[in-house]
């Protein structure tokens, strides 16, 4: 399915790079943990704190979040944003945090055997 | 989220999806205008900005689309989607549509209306507490089954240690009321431990205790639910109160809740069984007239039980004299324990399968009709799904589609089906009300809809399944090459068709040749001469209370009624019996003929006695064929003459006169003195007293009714019958002899009034029950397999077209056509006739109980069942034939 290919970032000039796939899922979790946000809020959150290295597509998020919800990892809740508009909220539920935790396990030791072949290879 | 959660989400959302789907058009809306508000601010026009944002955001309805596959939508809308699809093009063909689900409806409620008799009476435990503990004790003569008695239970009460609890229970017919207001109502009359044995809770008061079974102190009742409800309007200040009951006022102690008509549905008091001491005498041991009832202890077994009771009547066997022995042992006695669930429907379970069996082979015969009206559709559609299967639908999306379409047929049909059954079990109520009395009318109850909707979605998966696995069995290529007009297109299918038509044939033989000897049967059954004549005879019955047994009563009762009844305008004969023919339920007793000793090894005689007014032969009309009818003298205090029917004079008297022989039923004290024997003076000709249906057809013995006897026979045979022949009215007639009766003696009721025809008539009702049950189920099997080889034909015929318009058009005449296309139908059906026949002679094996003046290898049935799907399958083979033979070659080259 389409959330599962590795999405491309689009749109701006900086330079691509591919997510891996799967971490879609990590870093979505990551910014939920800081408080409740919208899907807009979301996506600009990972853009701004990979210096905008990271930009995640329209197309991979929504599909994303739903399916995130309906595993039951995040909540979502119609709420006012910023600018006085209806905005639907996500935050993230005790199963998140847990799937959070293991995944920055998988995540943390993912970079370290990569660093490893990088540097002794 | 637990996977139930899940689902359950799923499914509301689902339900909510308008609303989902407009917040989720919401949210990416508000996303379009923050992309719209960033470009405006890194410098672009608010026109560029939000071409710019709307571009970026490209497709939002592929992306809403992934959006619902994240949430696990998909299968059901694909469900949904294929429901209307199927919906939809099951209504564009109508026609198929109606005769498929119409067939189903038939199939589907003929077994969901078997299966709830079937479920009812041999599936579901006794609303009883722990009810498979409750066991019934009997006890079996020459392999026939009898009850039980006082002196056995007494004994067991004693003597054994397998029972929680053991009671007596039997029935009765009382009259409630007293002159003015009489009712005839039935009770049970029962010791106070089968309140135990039942495992009840009464609904108010209490019942009755064992202190109630000493003679004297029986004068109390317990009431049912119904008839508390109908007669004290569920009044709770009833108890104590008191009912008159056989003219004797008894005290209310308490209410038996609804749950006991599940043990005998008749049943509207309770009554205590109540005797004196020494009334208990092991002579009277096996005088069964009542049923034994035990709850076993927790842990024991039936068998346990069994060997417990068979050294019981062993010790019993052990004491008693060796000529009492002999009879024993010539009845091939033995005692039988079994659960009381199994016992009170061990004589219609095996009917019971027949019938399920036979709604199960209409059920198939039906399918197999409907999977090759399918299968040949979804044939006709290869061209379609080939496409579809190249512009890459997944096998699984096209099986699905197959699979729901004909799930949605069976469901259709089931729904009908429902409709049918709930009309059947109406009209299977009225029958057995007359049939099976004791059984509480069936109903379609949460059992009965589980197994007709599970029974409707296997049907609708295999018949959806067989057509999916011939499509799909196939690869694309070859299944896009079947769509080019070839002639031969369908091999496959018609091999399969063919096992499926001849297995049709088989299964309709089956059940053709089961109706058929239950027709030639009933035929062989209503064929037998009664013996006496029934015109314009009516019967009722009366029941003279105890008090009749004193001095001279009974004689001036019973002569003030003759002359009476005889005085009525148009009544040309009147008489009384303990019995009436058809009617009776009398089993033999054994005797003892005078100077004729029995071999060692064969069986005691026995016979029915019947006690029959002076005059009776005379009024039923039974020829007399030797010897004398009863005259007044032998209606004496010490009468001792007998008349006896054709069949006791040439089984006991063979080749020489019965009249002047001697015999009596005191079998452990022969009289000494000749003149002390009881005399044969007459021979009549045979008359049914147990109906011509009795398995061992017992010889029948009449004696003289002395008037003293007239209450004993009130109460132990269920009334006295009175019969008057008279052309009248019947209820002119009965309300005649209801005048008579009360100018007489207004405490004595009138009850049961009926014409002898129709007590005839009553006496086949459960063989032409199960006859036309049969015989519907076999129609309908033959009308099935008949469309199903028309069917066959004719699609095979449509495929043929061109091959058949090649072969006229170089001379094949019209005969020869007709007769290739025949011969295609009748070879099926001559493969299946083979088939069908061998298990028809299986089948007929088990029907052997079922059968009547014939042998489970009748020819007639087999020859004449056999011609007749013969004929029917001609006739459904030359339809198709001879459109075969008018097909125009030229049209048919041109259309190819």
């Amino acid at each position: 399915m389409g959330a599962s290919l590795p999405s491309i970032v689009e749109g701006t000039n900086m330079t691509k790079t591919d997510l891996i796939q799967g971490t879609l899922d990590m870093l979505i979790l990551r910014v939920l943990d800081r408080g409740e946000m919208h899907g807009w809020g979301i996506a600009e959150r990972i853009g701004r704190l990979s210096n905008e290295v990271l930009s995640v597509g329209e197309g991979s998020l929504y599909p994303a979040l739903y399916r995130m919800q309906d595993k039951g990892w995040i909540a979502s809740e119609w709420g006012q944003s910023d600018n006085n508009r209806r905005a639907k909220y996500y935050r993230l539920t005790k199963a998140g945090q847990k799937q959070l935790g293991s995944e920055r396990e998988t995540w943390d030791r993912l970079v370290l055997a990569v660093a490893e072949v990088m540097t002794s290879a | 989220m637990s996977g139930l959660q899940q689902f359950l989400s799923r499914s509301l959302g689902f339900f909510r999806k308008g609303r989902l789907e407009a917040e989720m058009e919401e949210e990416m809306r508000l996303h379009v205008e923050h992309l719209t508000s960033k470009h405006v601010a890194e410098g672009l026009s608010p026109e560029e900005a939000r071409y710019a944002a709307q571009r970026r955001f490209g497709g939002v309805d592929q992306i809403k689309e992934q959006c619902r596959d994240g949430m696990g939508w998909r299968l059901i809308e694909d469900l949904t989607r294929d429901f209307r699809f199927g919906a939809r093009s099951l209504r564009k063909k109508i026609g198929f549509t109606a005769v498929a689900a119409l067939t189903l409806a038939l199939c589907i409620g003929a077994n969901t209306a078997i299966f709830s008799v079937v479920s009812a009476l041999l599936l579901k435990p006794l609303p009883f507490r722990e009810s498979d503990r409750i066991v019934e004790i009997f006890n079996f003569f020459n392999s026939k089954k009898g009850q039980s008695n006082l002196v056995q239970y007494v004994d067991y009460k004693a003597n054994t240690t397998s029972y929680e609890s053991i009671g007596l229970w039997g029935l009765t017919d009382v009259t409630v009321g007293s002159a003015g207001s009489m009712e005839r109502v039935t009770a049970a009359q029962c010791t106070a431990e089968m309140f135990d044995v039942l495992g009840v809770k009464p609904v108010l008061g209490q019942f009755f205790t064992l202190k109630s079974s000493r003679w004297g102190e029986d004068k109390v009742v317990v009431l049912t639910e119904p008839f508390w409800e109908a007669h004290f309007n569920g009044d709770p200040g009833v108890l104590d109160k008191k009912l008159i009951i056989d003219g004797e006022a008894c005290r209310i102690v308490g209410v038996m809740p609804r749950a006991i008509q599940a043990l005998d549905a008749r049943v509207r008091l309770i009554k205590p069984i109540a005797w004196k001491p020494e009334w208990i005498s092991p002579n009277d041991r096996y005088y069964l007239t009542t049923s034994l009832y035990g709850r076993l202890k927790q842990g024991v077994s039936v068998s346990e039980a069994l060997a417990e009771a068979t050294a019981v009547e062993r010790r019993y066997y052990e004491t008693m004299s060796p000529s009492f022995k002999q009879l024993l042992d010539r009845a091939s006695y033995r005692i039988g324990v079994g659960l009381m669930r199994e016992e009170r429907v061990q004589a219609t379970r095996s009917i019971l399968y027949l019938l399920q069996g036979a709604v199960v082979l209409v059920l198939v015969i039906g399918c197999i009709n409907i999977a090759h009206l399918l299968l040949s559709r979804a044939n006709g559609r290869q061209g379609e799904l080939a496409i579809r299967l190249a512009l890459g639908a997944g096998r699984g999306a096209i099986a699905r589609q197959l699979v729901v379409e004909s799930l949605i047929l069976t469901l259709t049909g089931a729904a009908l089906g429902m409709g049918l059954a709930w009309g059947a079990i109406g009209v299977i109520n009225r029958f057995s009300a007359r049939m099976l009395p004791e059984m509480q009318p069936f109903a379609a109850d949460g059992a009965v809809l589980t197994f007709a909707l599970l029974l409707s979605v296997m049907v609708g998966l295999l018949i959806g399944l067989l057509p999916v696995a011939h499509i799909l069995g196939a690869d694309l290529t070859t299944l896009i090459h079947r769509t080019s007009r070839s002639a031969s297109g369908s091999r496959s299918v018609r091999g399969l068709s063919s096992i499926l038509v001849t297995s049709q044939v088989a299964s309709a033989l089956i059940l053709l040749t089961g109706a058929g000897l239950l027709i030639h049967s009933f035929a062989n059954a209503i064929a037998v001469k009664p013996g006496f004549d029934p015109q314009n005879m009516v019967v009722g019955r009366i029941a003279l209370p105890g008090s009749y047994e004193n001095g001279n009563q009974g004689a001036v009762f019973q002569k003030r009624l003759m002359e009476a009844l005889k005085e009525i305008p148009g009544v040309s004969d009147v008489a009384l019996a303990s019995s009436v023919p058809f009617e009776g339920h009398a089993d033999g007793r054994g005797l003892t003929l005078k100077d004729r000793p029995i071999p060692h090894d064969s069986a005691q005689p026995h016979a029915t006695e019947v006690g029959v007014s002076v005059g009776y032969f005379q009024a039923l009309h039974i020829q007399l064929l030797e010897g004398r009818f009863f005259e007044e003298r032998d209606a004496g205090q010490e009468g001792r003459e007998y008349i006896v029917d054709e069949r006791f004079a040439q089984r006991y008297f063979p080749g020489r006169s019965a009249v002047g022989e001697h015999f009596t039923f005191q079998n452990r004290h022969l009289p000494a003195k000749t003149a002390d024997w009881p005399v044969i003076i007459g021979v009549v000709r045979n008359v049914p007293h147990n109906g011509v249906e009795e398995k061992r057809t017992e010889p029948v013995s009449y004696w003289p009714l002395r008037s003293t006897w007239l209450p004993w026979v009130s109460t132990e045979a269920g009334g006295l019958n009175i019969f008057v022949r008279s052309p009248r009215p019947l209820s002119d007639l009965i309300s005649s002899v209801r005048e008579k009766l009360h100018g007489i003696d207004p405490s004595v009721p009138l009850f049961h009034t009926e014409r002898l025809q129709s007590a005839i008539d009553e006496s086949f009702d459960g063989r032409r029950t199960v006859m036309l049950l049969l015989v519907g189920f076999a129609l309908l099997a033959l009308l099935l397999s008949s469309i199903g080889i028309y069917g066959v034909l004719a699609y095979d015929v449509s495929l043929r077209t061109r091959e058949i318009g090649i072969r006229s058009a170089i001379g094949a005449s019209r005969t020869q056509i007709i007769g290739m296309v025949m011969r295609q139908g009748l070879w099926r059906t001559a493969v299946g006739l083979g088939l069908g026949l061998a298990g028809a002679v299986l089948l007929s094996r088990f029907m052997a109980s079922m059968l009547f003046g014939l042998t489970a290898t009748d020819p007639w049935a087999y020859v004449s069942v056999s011609l007749l799907l013969a004929a029917v399958a001609s006739l459904a083979s030359y339809l198709p034939a001879r459109r075969a033979a008018m097909i125009d070659p030229i049209q048919a080259l041109r259309i190819a």
